[in-house]
């Protein structure tokens, strides 16, 4: 019977061509622009560590100017600690497990060839428990390990895209690469990693744009006097100019984690924190009362704000117009299955029971759906791309995966579900009588 | 023609004409709050920087060649692009306004002023070419002298001595006096104040969402403290993309150094405020494709509508309706069904602005959009139900005597 | 065969109450053909809609083929329409949209029939109308008689035992509605039941036996019927010894 229905609900949709392409082409409209915001905004506030964003931990502490507004949360104080801070809680004995402290920053690469240009690599420097910390894949070689750290050696891991660039995708441990004139030695290669968003690193802007392609000891980073590019913020300027005073003033601009693996291990690390702070209180430093934050990664996106209003508001307003356009297809099927009364009534008479008859229009109304979310998905791939032009960075960001896709279709069902249940509901129940009479 | 029995009407078929009026409720909830953001938001990228936008060009380079001579290299760039041709002037500084990415401080009118009473304000270092690069009125005082300008190295920050602040921070420094010749304190570890030596008419600072988007300094020095150079050049009208290739030619020819970006001012403010062109752009597409689907359902039902009652329309005739009350009923019908929805909608639309504002901080609609809203559905109402309209007013009276 | 006895069909509004019809007695045996007269407005044919169960009576006892069907579930009903009832229209109510053979096969397809059996019953009905060689055309290429025809192939394609015709030559001139009325004679005398509703008096004489609906009550035209049916009823079981 189903392949009859559908025969019928194909004829019928041809039969108004117009008053179907409308219906197809509102859902598909409504769906597209919803889908379009939501995975936008689903791809956003996605956990980019899931199997262990419980375990790490954004670590602040609020060494700002007595003269600011009292802290309250953690989304009142600086993200980001002073080298002091960070260069202490690394060499420190915490209860972490694991903990890294990190900036971003760029130096000029040479590669070997004369054919390639000299360009800017996006550069991390960082410590070698970042890896292990963030469960980073490895290609090829291995990260560096502590004595690389206190050594301060110039060595590199790569991205696999950069690897792929510089070396051709070979296996490049122990080749060298030129950075800013100066060799840092390949230890090791990256599989592709994509945390979406970048939590570790939530500056505005570049959020959603890839990982770094550099990785390389902090010290290492420092020693070439690599500078920071990201915010950095003081509240009182270095005590002179160079590099020394910089790394020894009250400036916020390193980020820093710890992996926490359990509330004790949390609540222990906090006190730590806590103790620190107290202690640097003696000597003058932290001038404001006591305030120290740990937040788990999913927490900390949401303190920094990484889901942008614009697209919250982008999101409503979609939902909002695909009620619109689901209101729409209501009227425009009810016009259209009223129309069908003498037909609907005929079958009747012919033996069809009101479950016939609403099954029959279910299925043109489901038929309808369909089209419509495939047309929705359609305008959704058009819509990403778009919004991939119109914001920068947003790489990431524009894909439909499978389950958004699978989410597009059920939504356009269900939608046309919602848009036919009455009008298939108020044909079933026309008293075939009326129409059979003289049409 | 009277309302009352069209009322009726409507009202005893109530669930077609419940479907339009809320349709057209959603519709002005949605179009007047989102012009109200589009407004807000295209007002905000049209902001004038201060800078000759049309003319300017801006360009980062970054040294890295360990044997080069930056200073002497930053000297040499700026006599060789001030004598290029089409330029008016060109600066070296150490941010760029609208960029998004600047240096930030804060001045006090007192030594030892508390940190949270002093004035905020986006900070460049230039030179005396500046004003004239950046394209900026003098309102009061003078210019840089050229002995003024320091150099600031790695190892060296020469104290600003002389400053030119706008007119918007001279007003929040000095609110009742004239700011020239005024004496400001840049923090209390600076050991000497710095002095006012001019003001000019306006400049914003790096990000354009600031609160203090128009308090901004100049100050006397270049910067070769960092590796990036960032370079602001004013050209004649019209020559600006010629000064722009041969800019990128001069840069590439030293190897020492790459060009981070190079680009047109207009391109950078283009990228600065994408989100907010984003946002107007999108939300310009979901009005116009809102609107076209309301009024296409408005059309899809009266046409349906008018086929119903083909044999009411052709007995109306029959009875001496001219083709005009035919018309007119359906208009009447439109306008009724479209005004109960704008009142549900001027509902919504208030409750909408209110959710929004209270969530995402868009700020609170002036009541003048609703009038407007209302005004366009009504006229949008009216023109979708124009064609059926026509067509019903088409129906032969014969149709009533016909059984078929 | 149809027992219906003391029914009533009021229509309700806010306003008012409309009796269609008071107290309705009528008997129809197997194998007769009844013609039904009325004035419009005397409840011809909600007596028609209610004999073949599209409405429901608000009182009284519906018996079809010794089964009380008055108050049926939809479902049930359906049921019965299809396997026991085919309609004939003034107006053929054939689907614009589907073409001769897929008109014939809309009650079909509610009994459930699998695809063989269908398409032979389909091809059959048509032959016999004598339409077999268009059966892909829409119904628009045809000519009303034509229509009706199809619209006989499709209400007889069931093997219905009993056969409710509402003015089946009303729209069609006189020669085509001597063909269909001739169709209907034939298929009656093969052993299906038919009622038709009428206003045309000549035609009505065709039938066995008239009726003549009356502000929604049933007087039997008893001297009328008395001299027909003892002429008609030996002629119908000859035709019938014929199958």
């Amino acid at each position: 019977m189903f392949s009859y229905y559908l025969k019928l609900a194909l004829k019928s949709v041809r039969r108004t061509p117009i008053l179907s392409a409308l219906m197809v082409m509102a859902l598909g409209l409504g769906i597209g622009a919803f889908m379009t915001t939501f995975t936008v905004y689903y791809l956003m506030s996605g956990d980019p560590i899931p199997h262990k964003s419980d375990q790490l931990y954004a670590v602040q502490l609020d060494n700002w100017d007595p003269n600011s507004p009292p802290t309250q949360s953690a989304k009142d104080i600086q993200p980001q600690l002073t080298y002091v801070d960070a260069e202490y809680l690394m060499h420190a004995a915490t209860p972490a497990s694991n903990q890294a402290a990190m900036y971003r920053t760029g130096a000029i690469v040479e590669p070997e060839g004369d054919d390639q240009a000299p360009f800017d690599g996006n550069t991390r420097a960082t410590y070698h428990s970042f890896f292990a910390m963030f469960d980073v894949p490895f290609l090829y070689g291995k990260p560096w390990d502590m004595q690389a750290d206190d050594r301060r050696e110039r060595v590199v891991v790569l991205s696999r895209a950069m690897n792929q660039e510089l070396f051709g995708g070979e296996n490049s441990v122990g080749r060298s690469v030129k950075m800013n004139e100066t060799a840092f030695r390949v230890i090791g290669v990256m599989d592709d990693w994509r945390p979406t968003p970048r939590f570790y690193h939530v500056d505005s802007g570049g959020v959603f744009s890839d990982a770094e392609d550099f990785y390389i000891p902090l010290k290492a980073a420092t020693d070439l006097v690599l500078q920071p590019r990201g915010n950095v913020n003081c509240w009182l300027p270095p005590d002179g100019p160079g590099l020394e005073a910089f790394l020894r003033s009250e400036c916020v601009w390193l980020q820093f984690w710890a992996e926490l693996s359990d509330e004790h291990e949390a609540s222990e690390y906090k006190q730590f924190l806590d103790n620190y702070v107290r202690s640097q209180k003696d000597i003058g430093r932290f001038p404001r009362p006591l305030a120290t934050f740990i937040s788990p990664v999913m927490d900390w996106l949401d303190i920094q704000e990484v889901v942008s209003r614009d697209n919250r508001v982008l999101v409503r307003v979609a939902f909002l117009f695909l009620l619109v356009c689901v209101l729409n297809t209501v009227g425009l099927l009810l016009a259209k299955f009223l129309g069908k009364g003498p037909e609907i009534a005929l079958r009747r008479a012919m033996g069809a029971s009101k479950n016939d008859v609403f099954s029959q229009n279910l299925v043109e109304v489901c038929a309808i759906g369909i089209l419509g979310g495939v047309l929705g998905i359609g305008l959704a791939w058009l819509g990403l791309q778009l919004i991939e032009k119109l914001y920068r960075g947003y790489q990431h960001l524009v894909y439909l995966d499978g389950g958004m896709l699978l989410t597009a279709l059920a939504l356009a069902v269900t939608s046309s579900i919602l848009a036919g249940v009455y009008p298939v509901w108020r044909v079933a129940r026309l008293t075939p009588a009326g129409f059979l009479k003289t049409q | 023609m009277e309302i009352r029995p069209i009322l009726n009407a409507l009202l005893r078929n109530k669930i077609g004409p419940l479907l339009i009026a809320l349709q057209i409720a959603l519709t002005l909830a949605i179009v007047t709050n989102s012009a109200f953001i589009i407004k807000e938001r295209s007002d905000y990228v049209a902001l004038p920087s201060g800078l000759d936008e049309a003319n300017t060009i801006i360009a980062v380079t970054t040294d890295f060649g360990i044997n080069l001579d930056s200073k002497q290299l930053l000297q040499d760039d700026l006599n060789h692009i001030n004598a290029m041709p089409g330029v008016v002037a060109a600066f070296v500084s150490h941010s760029i306004p609208v960029s998004g990415s600047g240096n930030g401080q804060s001045y006090a009118p007192e030594r030892d002023t508390p940190s949270n009473e002093t004035i905020s304000f986006g900070n460049f270092s230039g030179d005396e070419r500046a004003l004239e690069a950046l394209d900026l009125e003098l309102v009061a005082g003078r210019n840089f002298r050229p002995e003024e300008i320091s150099w600031r190295t790695l190892d060296e920050d020469p104290p600003r001595k002389a400053v030119l602040v706008s007119q918007a921070l001279a007003d929040a420094l000095f609110p009742d006096k004239n700011a020239v010749g005024q004496l400001v304190w840049e923090d209390r570890t600076t050991p000497e104040p710095s002095e006012i030596i001019g003001v000019y008419d306006h400049m914003q600072n790096a990000w354009p969402s600031s609160s203090f988007v128009n308090r901004t300094s100049i100050q006397p020095f270049r910067d070769i403290s960092s590796q990036d150079r960032h370079f602001i050049v004013r050209t004649h009208p019209g020559e600006r993309d010629q000064v722009l290739t041969a800019l990128e030619e001069y840069f590439s020819a030293e190897r020492g150094r790459m060009v981070a970006l190079i680009r047109t001012f207009e391109e950078q403010k283009q990228r600065t405020y994408s989100d907010d062109i984003a946002m107007v752009k999108l939300l310009t597409g979901v009005v116009i494709i809102l609107t076209v689907i309301t009024a296409l359902g408005i059309v899809g039902l009266a046409w349906f509508s008018v086929t119903q009652r083909r044999k009411q329309i052709g007995t109306r005739r029959a009875l001496g309706a001219t083709r005009l009350d035919i018309m007119r009923h359906f208009m009447l019908e439109n306008w009724l069904i479209t005004t109960i929805g704008l009142v549900l909608g001027v509902v919504g639309a208030l409750a909408l602005n209110w959710f929004m504002d209270t969530q995402y901080q868009t700020g609170r609609m002036p009541l003048f959009y609703l009038p407007i809203g209302v005004i366009m559905l009504w006229l949008l109402g009216q023109l979708a139900v124009l064609a059926p309209a026509r067509r019903a007013a088409g129906i032969p009276p014969a149709l009533a005597t016909r059984s078929v | 065969m149809l027992k219906m006895k003391d029914i009533c069909k009021v229509y309700r509004t806010e306003l008012i109450e409309t009796h269609a019809l008071r107290n309705l007695n009528l008997t129809v045996e197997e194998g007769e053909f009844v013609a039904v007269t009325g004035p419009s407005g005397s409840g011809k044919t909600t007596f028609l809609n209610i004999a073949g169960l599209l409405e429901q009576p608000s009182s009284g006892v519906y018996e079809l083929d010794g089964e009380d069907v008055g108050s049926l579930s939809d479902r049930d009903a359906a049921h019965i329409r299809n396997q026991k009832v085919g309609f004939i229209f003034q107006s053929f109510n054939l689907i614009p949209d589907l073409n001769l053979f897929d008109n014939v096969d809309v009650p079909l397809r509610y009994r459930g029939w699998p695809a063989r059996q269908r398409k032979e019953a389909i091809e059959n009905m048509l032959e016999m109308v004598g339409l077999a060689a268009r059966k892909t055309y829409l119904p628009s290429q045809l000519s009303g008689g034509q229509q009706q025809r199809v619209a006989i192939a499709r209400a007889l394609a069931g093997k219905p035992r009993f056969l409710l015709a509402d003015e089946p030559t009303g729209n069609l001139d006189s020669l085509m509605a001597r063909q269909v009325m001739e169709m209907l004679e034939t298929v009656n005398g093969m052993g299906t039941t038919i009622i038709m509703v009428t206003h045309d008096a000549e035609l009505a004489r065709r039938a066995h036996r008239n009726i003549q609906v009356l502000d929604g009550q049933v007087s039997d035209l008893d001297s009328i019927y008395q001299a027909r049916v003892d002429r008609i009823a030996s002629g119908a079981r000859g035709e019938a010894g014929h199958v």
